[in-house]
């Protein structure tokens, strides 16, 4: 153990010499200060559930599960005779009861026309019985909340998604559209509601509902404003808190700065094998009590130490500062760090093994970062292919769907990890249809032993021909 | 037990044979150099002995136990030619990083790196940055990592190297000092002064091959060769000595005197004093070690080991000479 923690104390020691090491530190205070400068503030209820209900017009398919597909519909959806009926002094802990109005509109072929308008139109019709028959099944079915709630229901295909295919009314029941009115307040207020009914309305192409809610348990889906600079500047932007979070975390951290972090990561660990292998260094290093097999492990688990280390100042950092500003202590960034770490480690068997081949640097940087670009491109175009492997009117070439996925068994799943790293983070900040606006839904998401089974398999490989080759060589 | 043995030792690099047999063995206590020009096998034969380099044929021991076992090397300290400290180092952080390797503890490699510092002199620097070094510097330094951690085995590639005259005297006391305190030292070098100074017995390998080996004293006696001065205003009868048989060399001050196979010089001193000659000086000519290498070396090309189909022809000639030197 003592050899082990002086090898991992001396790859440290060699990062840490390094300016890029400091560089790195700067940038990582910087970023916490930065996250630490940004706080919340809730908006008051009115505009809150105007922000929520305005958001019901996005409609997801498969009763909001589908990952792909969301797409609008034309219908105004309003909160009428708001009230408060608890004493909760935060807006988002208040109980309310009020009406939902939507106010449908219908499409023709020359554009969307309101209820009303089509109401003054009713005349014309009159004549004939059947024809009003048949004008009330045609309004049905051009009416744009039910081809929402339709459209809701539906699990469609590519081609039709793609080609905005209007989705078949004719067998919607109240139940359906009091479910689908449920979902989306579950959906984009990340609210249970207490009740939920349909008034009767006299009035064509209106749809009313009773509605009463009961105070949010924490605030991630009640909207809130941004203050940036420690409050110097207040931009008018309410996002749900989850939203907010999710792009602090999941874009500005776990996508950008993780990047960045494994680039950093990647140039200066890729000096620890080719410098311990210098001639006059390296037989400094063999004279020593330490088997060969040994001294590379440990030389690898430094670099995959530095990075946990500088990884984990950040998250943890940035982590702290959130919880303290937002009061969301959700712990799924913590173990981006470890899913960082392991991503990483798939990477750096890949320089390792280079390094050990060439006793190059440079090289080892430029295959690592190759790797790195083929594994984007190889789950990259696993992901896309996943949208439309089964709708054979699109014609993609069995062959190819065949061959990524053959590359992806094979190959380390770092676009998986990354994504797994996103769900993490999404499964604490986001609501469900936020979720799916950020194409992060988890039926999309690959199963953690899968992932971690095929690129820990991975890296035992190249660091078993690693250890090989270092260990018969002559120095 | 023997501390190093080799028996047959032999390494190939490629079709280069850079060891074509090598047996040896070095006792314990003792101090022992090998010598030979660059590319003789030298630091391929210490390589081997610490596992840096793999052997092709042949058997290699440490304290009579085979090299696999990385835990044999915990009882040798090695300092490499050519060298080369992580940089990122200051002394002190060296010491303590090898001496972790070895297994030393923190609190005794706390208490121990000022004293070994001191020992070679750049205590005062312990906490700069090796790449702040001159060469002597990082020269003291290596040889305080070889000895931290308190090895049975000593083995210096060089050690002098790039150090000035001061520090190699002090280089030699120091393993001196070690050779008393039982360790056995295996030293690699160029200056043959210096080995000639410390070691007790050395070894000469060419193109591979051990060619000589021996105790320094023997090596360098020269039997039969004797150095005669006489008292002042005296003069040796050179004509009547080289008359009866003796080779007579006039240095003016000195006389060489050299005697032919079965003889003694006793009969030269009865005549000496027959003749009321007073012998002021008489000595047994020696040579240095340095004769003793270049005499021993001449013959070969220096430089690169040659290819195996050279080599080969050329290994029956160099052991039936060394065979002749012993």
């Amino acid at each position: 153990m003592l050899k082990f923690w002086a090898i991992l104390k001396d790859s440290f020691r060699e990062a840490v010499d390094g300016k890029i090491f400091l560089v790195m530190l700067i940038i990582s205070t910087l970023l916490i200060v930065f996250v630490a400068s940004f706080s919340v503030e809730p908006v008051d209820a009115d505009e809150a559930f105007s922000h929520i209900t305005h958001q019901f017009v996005i409609v997801s398919p498969d009763r909001g599960h589908s990952t792909t597909g969301q797409r609008p519909f034309f219908y105004l959806p309003e909160t009428r005779n708001l009230q408060k009926t608890n004493d909760a002094t935060a807006p988002q802990q208040g109980d309310y009861r009020f009406v939902l109005h939507i106010t449908d509109v219908q499409v023709e072929d020359n554009g969307p026309v309101s209820a009303k308008d089509k109401e003054k139109d009713k005349d014309k019709d009159r004549d004939s019985k059947e024809s009003k028959e048949e004008k009330a099944k045609q309004d049905r079915q051009k009416s744009q909340f039910l081809q929402a709630v339709a459209y809701w229901l539906s699990v469609p295909k590519f081609s039709d998604m793609t080609r905005m295919a209007e989705p078949d009314t004719s067998s919607i029941t109240d139940d359906d559209i009091l479910a689908f009115v449920r979902s989306q307040f579950e959906s984009y207020g990340d609210m249970d509601l207490a009740k939920l009914s349909r008034r009767p309305s006299t009035e064509k192409g209106i749809y009313e509902f009773d509605v009463e809610t009961k105070g949010l348990k924490g605030a991630k889906g009640w909207p809130h404003n941004p203050r940036l600079f420690f409050g110097l500047w207040k931009p008018t932007l309410p996002l749900s808190l989850g939203t907010w979070m999710y792009l602090i975390e999941g874009s500005l951290v776990s996508d950008v700065g993780a990047t960045i972090a494994m680039l950093i990561g990647v140039v200066i660990t890729a000096f620890f094998v080719p410098n311990m292998m210098r001639k006059g260094a390296i037989d400094l290093m063999l004279s020593k009590p330490v088997s060969r097999v040994s001294l590379l492990i440990y030389k690898y688990i430094g670099g995959l130490t530095f990075v946990f280390l500088t990884t984990a100042y950040c998250l943890v950092g940035i982590w702290l500062v959130l919880g303290m500003r937002t009061g969301m202590w959700g712990t799924g960034v913590l173990f981006v760090i470890l899913t960082i770490t392991f991503y990483f480690a798939i990477l750096y068997s890949v320089s390792t093994v280079t390094a050990v081949l060439t006793k190059n640097t440079i090289v080892a940087i430029l295959v690592t970062l190759g790797f790195w670009g083929l594994m984007f491109v190889v789950g990259f175009g696993q992901n896309r292919l996943q949208q439309v492997r089964d709708d054979k009117t699109l014609g993609v070439p069995k062959g190819l769907i065949n061959f990524v996925d053959f590359l992806n068994t094979v190959l380390p799943r770092t676009t998986d990890l990354d994504n797994l790293m996103t769900k993490l983070i999404v499964d604490d900040d986001l609501g469900r249809a936020e979720k799916i606006a950020f194409k992060k839904d988890k039926l999309k998401y690959p199963a953690w032993g899968e992932v971690i089974g095929v690129s820990m398999g991975y890296i035992v490989v190249l660091l078993g021909l690693s250890c090989w080759r270092f260990s018969t060589r002559d120095y | 037990m023997a501390v190093i043995e080799t028996i047959d030792l032999q390494k190939n690099y490629g079709r280069i044979q850079a060891l074509r047999g090598v047996s040896l063995k070095v006792e314990k206590g003792e101090i022992y150099g090998l010598l030979g020009q660059n590319g003789a096998g030298k630091s391929t034969l210490v390589k081997i002995l610490l596992n840096i380099v793999r052997r092709t044929d042949g058997e290699a021991l440490l304290f009579g136990e085979p090299l696999a076992h990385a835990d044999i090397r915990r009882r040798v300290g090695y300092l490499p030619e050519d060298h080369r400290f992580p940089d990122y180092h200051t002394g002190f952080s060296l010491l303590d990083f090898y001496g972790g390797l070895y297994g030393v503890n923190r609190s005794e490699r706390h208490k121990r790196i000022p004293e070994y510092l001191e020992m070679v002199g750049i205590k005062g620097r312990m906490h700069t940055k090796i790449r702040t070094y001159s060469k002597g510097m990082k020269q003291r330094l290596g040889i305080a990592q070889a000895i931290f951690h308190d090895p049975e085995l000593i083995i210096l590639d060089e050690p002098t190297d790039g150090v000035d005259p001061v520090g190699r005297r002090e280089i030699r006391a120091l393993m001196q000092e070690l050779k008393e305190k039982g360790k056995t030292i295996f030293l690699n070098s160029h200056l043959l002064g210096e080995v000639e100074l410390i070691c007790d017995r050395v070894g000469i390998l060419q193109r591979g091959l051990k060619i000589v080996e021996g105790d320094i004293a023997t090596l360098t006696k020269q039997k039969g060769r004797f150095v005669i001065g006489l008292a002042d205003g005296q003069t040796l009868p050179v004509g009547e000595l080289r008359a009866k048989g003796y080779t007579v060399h006039d240095d003016g001050e000195f006389y060489e005197v050299t005697l032919s196979d079965g003889q003694t010089i006793d009969p030269v001193l009865d005549w000496l004093r027959e003749k009321k000659l007073v012998v002021r000086h008489l000595e047994e000519k020696r040579q240095t070690l340095e004769d003793l290498f270049m005499e021993t070396v001449e013959a070969a090309e220096p430089g690169v080991d040659a290819p195996v189909s050279k080599r080969g022809n050329m290994r029956g000639k160099r052991i039936d000479s060394s065979r002749e030197r012993r």
